[in-house]
């Protein structure tokens, strides 16, 4: 599909003006077809359990597994094998009624498709918490052991790419209501956790939009930038940005927008904002970072164990991975079979968490707070269908403070991959973005 | 401190740039309706003409005025709230008084456990919420329990917790808000609602559940700032109290098992087979206490001596509640969401003294806000504060003379569509997800999406009306002709002035000014009379002259401008 489709008018556009701040944003020019790429950061937060989800299947791990897991333990049964010792959770390639030997979807498919990568023993080794809220921070910041880190790993990144496609709207969404911290500090960066209803639509009908056959006639919502222009407290530049979003994202008409290749996006918040981002993508807006939260990883108590085959059978996680594994995989499609071609090819998708789950589960079928985790990555230019990193071990003598997954991998070195190998950020601008990184080392998750 | 917005004052300091409020009065008595109005614009839900002369007729000089007006506040018992109440009663609510064992009965276990009506109990605390926030006289004790709330959060429309929600509100916080902090944490910690949040309700020997612990620590006192992270004892610095300056895994891991058995009547198979344990009250149940010594912050629990079982947790709450860490975290907290977000730490630091002080005193929480209050980072217009999405809509009913009895299933107008778009600005009342409660600084929810959702919210609330044609829930129209009966004061200019000075007061920048007159007279000269009076509440089709196109929807669309001025979004 092309741009044009999607875009009503660039008036508005126009009246926006220059903005002072970050040269990132040029709000009167249309997308280039620079073919930039993309880089999406999707964050599982409340800590997922990724022994839960990349679960050993046969040889020595699965023998520490079955001695240590306690009542989290899930039978070989009920997994979905991707290697001779690893399986997937079930949901990540069925939903609750498909028997584990259905035809694969979603996640599964992906990874036999060599598209989707895991990375064992990701997470911060310099630094521990088992704080949620500190750990997230430290992370989203890219400065582990700093939560006062003035801007966000992101923001770092868009400060040192030195050559940005020019940007309909935003090179950088934020898909939350809240700033996310990862894009903390940079003022021109877009944060809408609704593209669809992120619109002033609420005056009454006879001034709310221009009327076109009324001369002189203006509706309301235009004015909202007047009112706030100048100025220069930090809440008067959110403002205008806000209102500078409102006036663009008007123009896309994100209600009518039709996957390609029969896609089809779960109805849920991360579903719509995978179908709006697909959508931005896909319009040439200028889109080169984005953040996405999927929550709910907090399983302290009824965490569940699938029990695929059994479409009455309630499973809290699995239906959270089946969540993710559809949003995924329907944004995957759409890119992926585009009328232009395999957009996939120009867009990587990090998954990630602040922090594993104790081994063992607690008595109330949950588990707590840990360390080490899986990390996943998605893209048409992924190493994908193979395991990253070094499984940190379930053995006694492995686990960090006799209780949790160790790290072995920094989660820096694989968004630092990302950035150099797919975004072409210079190696040597790496210090910029992740200042306490001790060097650059590649797992060589992402295709140069 | 962030260089604050612009705006033309008229003690604007050298050199400070162009900002609302000059947040320094050097000579009090040279505006001292500005301070009126400042004061309770930071401490109440949005100050009225009504309030700021009430503010005014307490005393000779700011200070006084200042501290008089503190006093009465925090001594919110003496404040006759019953036209508030009267309002509350009227709206017709089911579960407000229910108790926990009622709520349970109905909503849980009896024919009110599907929805809606299983939500009743959180929907209705949230349309009291409203009620209180606009109408109450007891402004700052309701500011307080949006803090409380923020600072003790459950995610309110969870469907464990929805039925029981009530009892959270009504009895673990509201009692407690200018009270005291130890009596607070036990009627929390015993809160079925909370007990399920963060899971202590399944915690029991033989396999701990941290969550409850983790978070008692980290959130609700002595904050992460003091977190020594792992999971062993080890080296934390012991403070002259003779506790442990900080808190490292090790101590989450035992105080959970102090907590091991604080738990729910839910009828649990291992609980004793009788109807009087499935009530949906907390209740110790000793079979679920892990024995043994514990370690909490550098001391045993229990002490040698002492007896252990229930008094395990009582004693790490009463550890916990003086301490220092404490006091600090939440002194900081308190000053933050007061003063500015960045508050000045000399008033941390002697706030946190008396918090300490008095940590036993049934009015500690009152004291410290008096102490805050009366400050001089108060009394010389120090920091600044954005609204929150929760606090712009309550200040458009409370200065726009709302009339409003929120409901949240009957209908969608007015109040169907006024809950959606308030929910859409991310900030609907008790659904925040984390245990955290909603952020407390501006950065967070100045996004694009949150402020984009906001104006969404305030572009509509003007329109709302009673369906049938009924009552506007702001009364724009009204207020206007009463304020300016004679149809020669209805030029574009007045309305906007008149307007201005009650939703802002003075201040506004001249360039905003005059866009709000722009739109309001549309083609009419600035000194031409405006027709208000012509077929309201809409007006009519023109087409040749906009200023005569339905010219009293325009007037709430102005309004709704006024709403979405920067200078209305600071508190």
């Amino acid at each position: 599909m092309k741009r044009r489709t999607f875009i009503k008018s660039c008036c508005a556009a126009a009246a926006a003006g220059a903005l002072p701040g970050a040269a990132w944003v040029n709000p009167l020019l249309a997308g280039t077809g620079s073919d930039h790429e993309v880089l999406i950061y999707l964050y599982l937060r409340g800590g997922i359990d990724g022994l839960h989800l990349v679960v050993p299947y046969a040889g020595p791990e699965r023998v520490a597994y079955e001695s240590r897991r306690g009542n989290m333990l899930i039978p070989e049964s009920r997994l979905r094998p991707i290697s001779s010792h690893w399986a997937l959770h079930p949901r990540a390639g069925g939903g609750p009624g498909d028997p584990v030997s259905s035809t694969p979807r979603w996640l599964q498919r992906l990874w036999l498709e060599n598209r989707l990568a895991i990375i064992q023993g990701a997470g911060m080794p310099t630094h521990l918490s088992r704080s949620h809220f500190d750990a997230q921070a430290w992370m989203d910041l890219g400065t582990p052991g700093n939560k006062t880190t003035s801007q966000g790993w992101l923001t770092r990144y868009l400060q040192q790419a030195g050559s940005l496609p020019s940007a309909l709207l935003s090179n950088a969404f934020g898909f939350a209501s809240t700033q996310p911290l990862a894009l903390m500090g940079a003022d021109q960066a877009f944060t809408v956790s609704n593209a669809q209803e992120f619109r002033v639509d609420g005056f009454h009908w006879s001034w709310q939009s221009t009327n076109p056959d009324l001369a002189g006639h203006e509706g309301a919502h235009h004015r909202i930038q007047n009112l706030w222009q100048s100025g220069n407290s930090s809440l008067e530049q959110a403002g205008r940005l806000a209102a500078e979003a409102l006036a663009e994202m008007r123009n896309m008409n994100f209600a009518d927008y039709e996957p390609d290749g029969g896609a089809q996006y779960p109805n849920s918040a991360l579903g719509t904002q995978m179908r709006n981002l697909a959508q931005l993508i896909k319009s040439d807006t200028g889109v080169v970072v984005a953040t996405l939260d999927y929550g709910g990883w907090d399983t302290h108590q009824g965490q569940g164990i699938p029990d695929p085959g059994n479409p009455s059978h309630f499973d809290y996680y699995g239906n959270l991975v089946q969540g993710l594994s559809e949003a995924v995989d329907a944004f995957y499609t759409d890119l992926s079979q585009s009328m232009q071609g395999n957009l996939m090819n120009r867009v990587s998708i990090v998954m990630l968490s602040e922090f594993g789950r104790n081994v063992t589960g607690n008595q109330s079928n949950g588990t707590d707070h840990g360390y080490g985790n899986v990390m996943l990555a998605l893209g048409g230019r992924v190493n994908g269908g193979q395991f990253h990193g070094e499984f940190p071990g379930l053995d006694k003598g492995s686990l960090f403070e006799n209780q949790d997954l160790h790290t072995t991998v920094d989660y820096r070195q694989v968004l630092a991959e990302a950035l150099v190998r797919r975004l072409g950020l210079p190696e040597a601008a790496l210090e910029q973005v992740f200042p306490t990184l001790d060097g650059y080392a590649p797992l060589d998750v992402f295709q140069s | 401190m962030d260089q604050l917005a612009g705006g033309t004052s008229a003690a604007i300091p050298a050199g400070d740039g162009d900002r609302i409020f000059s947040d320094r009065f050097d000579d009090l008595t040279q505006d001292a309706e500005a301070f009126a109005r400042r004061i309770l614009e930071r401490f109440t839900y949005g100050a009225r003409p009504e309030d700021i002369s009430h503010f005014m007729s307490l005393g000779s000089n700011p200070a006084q005025r200042l501290s008089n007006w503190a006093s009465a506040q925090l001594d919110w018992q003496s404040i006759d709230d019953s036209a508030c109440q009267a309002r509350i009663d009227a709206a017709g609510f089911q579960t407000l008084d229910k108790s926990i064992t009622q709520l349970w009965a109905d909503h849980v276990r009896g024919s009110q456990s599907n929805w809606p009506d299983r939500y009743f109990p959180v929907a209705e605390t949230d349309g009291a919420r409203i009620i209180r926030a606009v109408y109450s006289r007891r402004q700052l004790r309701e500011m307080l329990i949006e803090f409380w709330h923020d600072h003790f959060n459950v995610a309110g429309w969870n469907f464990s917790i929805a039925p029981v929600f009530v009892q959270h509100d009504r009895d673990a916080i509201r009692p407690y808000a200018l009270g005291n902090f130890r009596q607070m944490l036990e009627a929390v910690a015993k809160s079925t609602a909370m007990l399920y949040y963060l899971d202590n309700r399944a915690n029991r020997a033989g396999g701990y559940n941290e969550n409850w612990a983790r978070e008692l620590m980290e959130l609700h006192t002595l904050g992460v700032d003091v977190y020594y992270p792992g999971a062993f004892h080890g080296a934390i610095p012991i403070g002259e109290d003779g506790l442990a300056v900080g808190y490292s895994d090790a101590d989450v891991y035992d105080v959970a098992r102090c907590f091991t058995g604080w738990t729910v009547r839910n009828g649990h198979w291992q609980f004793p087979q009788s109807p009087d344990y499935d009530t949906g009250e907390f209740f110790y149940f000793s079979g679920w206490h892990e024995g043994g010594q514990k370690y909490v912050l550098g001391q045993f629990v229990p002490m040698p001596g002492q007896p252990g079982g229930q008094n395990e947790a009582q004693t790490v709450m009463d550890r916990l509640s003086q301490h220092q860490a404490t006091a600090r975290h939440i002194c900081r907290k308190l000053c933050r969401r007061f003063i500015d977000d960045e508050p000045p730490e000399s008033l941390v630091e002697s706030a946190a003294a008396i918090w300490r002080e008095q940590w036993q005193a049934p009015d500690q929480i009152a004291q410290v806000m008096a102490h805050i209050i009366t400050s001089d980072a108060v009394l010389q217009g120090q920091g600044s504060k954005v609204r929150r999405p929760f606090e712009l809509m309550a200040a458009c009913m409370r200065k726009t003379g709302a009339e409003i009895e929120p409901s949240h299933y009957d209908g969608w107008q007015p109040y169907g569509e006024m809950f959606n778009r308030f929910q859409q600005t991310g900030h609907g009342s008790f659904r925040w997800p984390a245990p955290d409660g909603y952020p407390d600084t501006a950065a967070r929810w100045t996004s694009a999406s949150v402020l984009g959702q906001s104006w969404r919210l305030l572009s509509r609330l003007p329109e709302l009306r009673l369906p049938q044609d009924g009552p506007f829930l702001l009364r724009i129209h009204d207020l206007t002709l009463q304020a300016l009966p004679d149809p020669a004061q209805h030029t574009a200019a007045n309305l906007v002035d008149w307007w201005l000075q009650r939703l802002v007061g003075s201040g506004v920048l001249p360039q905003r000014r005059q866009e709000l007159i722009d739109f309001l007279r549309q083609n009419a000269a600035a000194d031409d009379t405006l027709n208000l009076a012509s077929n309201p509440p809409y007006g009519n089709w023109s087409t040749g002259n906009m200023s005569a196109h339905y010219t009293p929807v325009r007037l709430r669309a102005m309004v709704s401008m006024i709403m979405m001025l920067p200078e209305f979004h600071r508190r």
